[in-house]
């Protein structure tokens, strides 16, 4: 149980440990953990990164979004002014034609009846000249007295016509 | 062998051998089982450095990554001033430690550090780091320390006297401690198998050899904190 140069012998082997323990663990290790906090920095850094990018990007998404609702809400407005307007131009040429065709319609009526009293006249005259005929019992001169038949038919109201 | 001794004294001598012209012994025994140790490390070190890589660690690698992350912080939590070189030093210290304390475990093998010589020489080692520190740090102030610290400039002879025990017992109380625990593991495994009947010898020599795995690590940690505490009250300037 005595001192002796064992102790020495010791020094040696712990020194020669210390050597390879840290050239061949020490070192190595730490250098790899060293490699993987670094990469673990870097893909922290890069998570964090992207976290924001994927703000910035929602932040401007949201942006756009809130512009083109209210360019939308323009486009509409402009829209239906629009509509309004041609609507409104649309009722007054449809009320023109509407008023033209009435007119044309009046005028086509008036003419018609224009006719139809011309023919009746022409009618009543041939009437008159065939009963008259036959009453008097002779041939009367058409040419003759037409004048006096038509100056009749003309002063004849029927139904206030 | 010296002497003529029988039973339990018989198997705590160690083999000696006496260099010629040098006039002092060498434990044969001690070198051996610490040769075993280095060779286990070695082994150790070949089979990590065959699968190193900086990847997510497994198997081997981790383990050592968590003794080397454990130091580490030890030193970085414990030292005023961080010296790199301190941490590979702990670590020897604490692996070197923790295998020769754990070798005496597997039947047939003995703890290099049930041996004084080993422990002393540990403990000569933690105290040059002291000494070295204390003197990088205070620089002559130390030495002033022994003269007038505590009782001031007129009790320089007891002040040295105290400051000399008190920085001796640091390497002695390391070295005693370390070689004590694992001496007396090792003597009461022999007193089990001694004492306790054959068919009881197991149950007792399991429980006991469970017991001294754990007084190992705990040695082997004790030994290199203190370590990394002495080189920590080196570095500091107030005493």
């Amino acid at each position: 149980m005595e001192l002796n140069l064992t102790v020495f012998g010791q020094w040696i082997t712990f020194f020669l440990l210390l050597f390879l323990l840290t050239k061949f663990l020490y070192a190595p290790l730490s250098r790899v953990m060293k490699n993987r906090t670094a990469k673990i920095q870097e893909g922290l850094d890069a998570a964090e990164k992207a976290r924001h990018d994927l703000a910035e990007a929602k932040a401007f998404y949201e942006a756009q979004q809130v512009k083109a609702k209210t360019e939308a809400q323009e486009i509409i407005q402009k829209a239906q002014h629009r509509a309004g307007a041609l609507k409104e131009e649309f009722v007054a040429q449809a009320k023109e034609e509407s008023n033209r065709i009435i007119q044309k319609a009046r005028e086509d009526v008036q003419l018609e009846w224009e006719k139809a009293r011309m023919e009746l006249k022409r009618e009543m005259a041939d009437i008159i000249f065939i009963a008259t005929g036959k009453v008097l019992g002779e041939t009367i001169d058409r040419d003759r007295h037409m004048a006096l038949v038509t100056d009749v038919v003309e002063n004849v109201k029927v139904d206030g016509v | 062998m010296t002497g003529e001794k029988h039973g339990v004294a018989e198997h705590l001598e160690h083999s000696e051998w006496v260099p010629p012209f040098l006039g002092y012994a060498v434990h044969l025994d001690t070198f051996l089982m610490t040769g075993i140790v280095v060779g286990f490390l070695i082994v150790i070190l070949f089979l990590l450095m065959r699968s190193l890589h900086d990847g997510a660690p497994t198997g081997l690698q981790n383990f050592l990554e968590v003794v080397v992350e454990f130091i580490e912080d030890l030193v970085r939590e414990n030292l005023p001033v961080y010296v790199s070189w301190v941490t590979p030093l702990a670590l020897t210290l604490f692996i070197f430690i923790l295998l020769g304390n754990w070798l005496g475990e597997i039947p047939g093998m003995q703890s290099p550090t049930a041996d004084i010589n080993t422990t002393v020489s540990l403990g000569l080692i933690s105290f040059t780091l002291l000494l070295y520190f204390s003197l990088k740090h205070k620089g002559l102030g130390y030495f002033s320390e022994f003269l007038f610290h505590p009782f001031g400039k007129w009790f320089i002879p007891v002040n040295l006297f105290m400051k000399v025990i008190e920085e001796v017992a640091k390497p002695a109380s390391l070295s005693l401690r370390l070689f004590g625990n694992m001496f007396a593991g090792h003597v009461v495994i022999l007193l089990i198998a001694y004492m306790i009947p054959w068919y009881l010898n197991w149950a007792v020599g399991v429980v006991w050899l469970g017991w001294h795995l754990f007084v190992g690590l705990i040695q082997a940690f004790v030994f290199t904190i203190l370590t990394v505490v002495y080189i920590a009250i080196g570095q500091q300037k107030e005493h």
